[in-house]
């Protein structure tokens, strides 16, 4: 396979994120989408890396990777909050904020 | 081998002193008092001496991290707002009864994320400074446990700052696979020199690069966040995040598109004048609207990002040197209006609607002289320093030919004093509210040190600019 496939496959997997995040209603789906995206971009670096033969895109994914877990630990931190405080995980329930 | 260590030793003080607060929490009685906010200081200050012996000297660390002095400039700016920041904090996290260590910690790790990201010539440690300092600023803004609208308010930050940091680092993963190499020289004349043969992967990446920086500076139409999470948050949190997130993102935002992708130009330049005209226009006029002075404030901080993006499409080194001031005296202006808001509020009640100001001039007559300087700076009046800065960014536009795109910043400055003198109005000339008089607390003293030190600074830099506009102007020559 060339580095055009692992390209589409990772706009696909990207595209399939931001979906997720406009589409989905519950604060735990729209983090799944944002972490899709993520790693989406991951592929795409791999697959560079991979291609060019150089390291360094090879070193950046961990770079990523480390990054993307800390964010889904602070997310699902701020949604646990979220639930105690207001009894609910729904987006469309979230409107205190308005104007 | 120590050498290759001097451009990021303001960071390391700030980090330091980040993890001396977590520690110092942590070896804590329950109910011991330990001063934690002045670690905080201590980092600064260290960091404030390294800035001033770095200055000049072009130190590089490790190839990624070059302490020139634009990004040396951007420090400093990032610890004036680190001193008034902890010195508006002490009463807020007195009174809430915030988590000291943590309050202070997440702060302290931020602006050093925020130094690195000022200071940062390759892509990906640009990104990781983002994250440092994004993730640590959610965590601020939701710091109120047991407040569903700060709970709401890190939610919705948290989400779209996750989203953008996605499109920016697929912006960099193209920018890597186009050039190889993610270090902002290279990538520049390596951009430059494929610009015909790989036309749309370019636009791709300089698009979602350019999507990414949007997000954080708050430019139109990426701005719905700003609103919510200034309000959500503590004010004296709402002036750090507004001030230390902008000045950070816009000099990285300079650094990638005025130097690295500065060849082209031509291909992004129209896209950041839609932003720039979209955000000024946006940002002023649903400012109007707004009852909330959080909110109102918001809205002006996006508008005050359009007339920095106006800055940035001008590109040359007067439009640099403008960008730097513009952001020091909006990093002290809006700081202060932050810090006046901040003791103005009560464990129970924000005060933060217009109404609430009512009357301010009889009840605490120094504070109300004291908003009255920095919403006249925010709105660009002479002798404020506000009036230079935009006067330098306007001036940058229309010497690079953007008349019409400057005659929009003028425009929309004119509409925003509108809702600036509101407040005002509102302060000197309307009558108390029978209870509001016994609501207003009293003034803390270290707070209202900070806010009159802010007011003094925009007035020393609205009549007597040049020493620092001859600084910003110099420190903008060499920018790699």
């Amino acid at each position: 396979m060339g580095l055009q496939a692992y390209l589409v496959l990772s706009a696909v997997v990207f595209c399939l994120g931001l979906f997720g995040v406009i589409t989905r209603r519950n604060t735990i789906g729209i983090l799944l989408g944002v972490e899709l995206m993520l790693n989406a971009v991951n592929i795409n670096l791999v697959a560079f890396g991979r291609f060019r033969g150089d390291l360094a895109g090879l070193v950046f994914p961990v770079f990523a990777i480390a990054i993307t877990v800390a964010e889904a630990a602070l997310g699902l931190a701020i949604v646990i909050l979220l639930f105690r405080v207001r009894r609910t995980v729904m987006a469309d329930h979230l409107d205190l904020l308005r104007g | 081998m120590f050498a290759s260590f001097h451009a990021i030793v303001p960071m390391l003080c700030v980090t330091a002193a980040g993890f001396a607060a977590m520690v110092a929490e942590a070896f804590r009685e329950k109910g011991e008092p330990m001063p934690i906010g002045p670690l905080g200081v201590v980092g600064l200050i260290g960091a404030a001496v390294s800035t001033a012996l770095l200055w000049d000297r072009h130190a590089t660390s490790f190839g990624v991290v070059t302490a020139d002095n634009f990004g040396l400039f951007v420090t400093a700016i990032l610890i004036v707002v680190g001193l008034l920041s902890l010195a508006i904090s002490a009463p807020t996290v007195e009174r809430e009864g915030l988590p000291r260590g943590e309050y202070y910690a997440l702060m302290l790790f931020s602006l050093a994320g925020m130094m690195l990201m000022a200071t940062a010539t390759d892509l990906l440690v640009i990104f990781l400074a983002l994250e440092v300092l994004s993730l640590a600023i959610y965590v601020l803004t939701g710091i109120r446990r047991d407040s569903q609208m700060g709970a709401e308010g890190a939610f919705k930050y948290f989400l779209l700052g996750g989203f953008s940091s996605a499109f920016f680092l697929y912006g960099i993963a193209f920018v890597y696979g186009l050039t190889g190499s993610t270090h902002l020289d290279r990538v520049g004349t390596l951009m430059a020199a494929q610009a015909t043969s790989s036309g749309p992967l370019q636009i791709l990446a300089v698009g979602l690069l350019l999507v990414g920086f949007a997000f954080k500076v708050s430019a139109v139409p990426f701005h719905m966040w700003t609103p919510d999470a200034y309000e959500a948050a503590p004010p004296a949190v709402t002036g750090f995040m507004s001030t230390g997130v902008k000045a950070a993102a816009f000099a990285a935002f300079v650094r990638v598109f005025l130097s690295a992708l500065e060849p082209l130009i031509g291909g992004w330049s129209e896209i950041v004048w839609v932003l720039a005209a979209a955000t000024m226009i946006l940002g002023t006029v649903v400012g109007v609207a707004q009852t909330s002075i959080k909110r109102m404030l918001a809205y002006s901080s996006v508008a005050h990002g359009g007339y920095l993006l106006l800055a940035l499409v001008s590109g040359n080194d007067t439009a640099k040197g403008a960008v730097l001031f513009y952001l020091l005296v909006y990093a002290v202006t809006n700081l202060g209006a932050f810090g006046i808001i901040s003791v103005l509020e009560t464990r129970d009640q924000a005060n933060d609607r217009v109404t609430d100001y009512a009357g301010l001039w009889s009840t605490h007559p120094t504070l109300a002289l004291m908003m009255t300087f920095f919403l006249l700076s925010l709105g660009g009046f002479p002798p404020m320093a506000g009036f230079i800065a935009k006067w330098y960014v306007f001036a940058a536009a229309i010497h690079a030919g953007y008349v019409w795109l400057a005659i929009i910043g003028v425009l929309t400055s004119v509409v925003s004093v509108f809702f600036y003198l509101r407040v005002i109005v509102m302060m000197y000339m309307s009558a108390p509210d029978a209870d509001t008089r016994t609501t207003l607390p009293a003034v803390p003293q270290l707070a209202g040190a900070a806010i009159v030190i802010s007011a003094l600074i925009i007035l020393y830099l609205g009549v007597l600019p040049t020493r620092v506009l001859e600084w910003a102007a110099a420190s903008v020559s060499g920018i790699i």
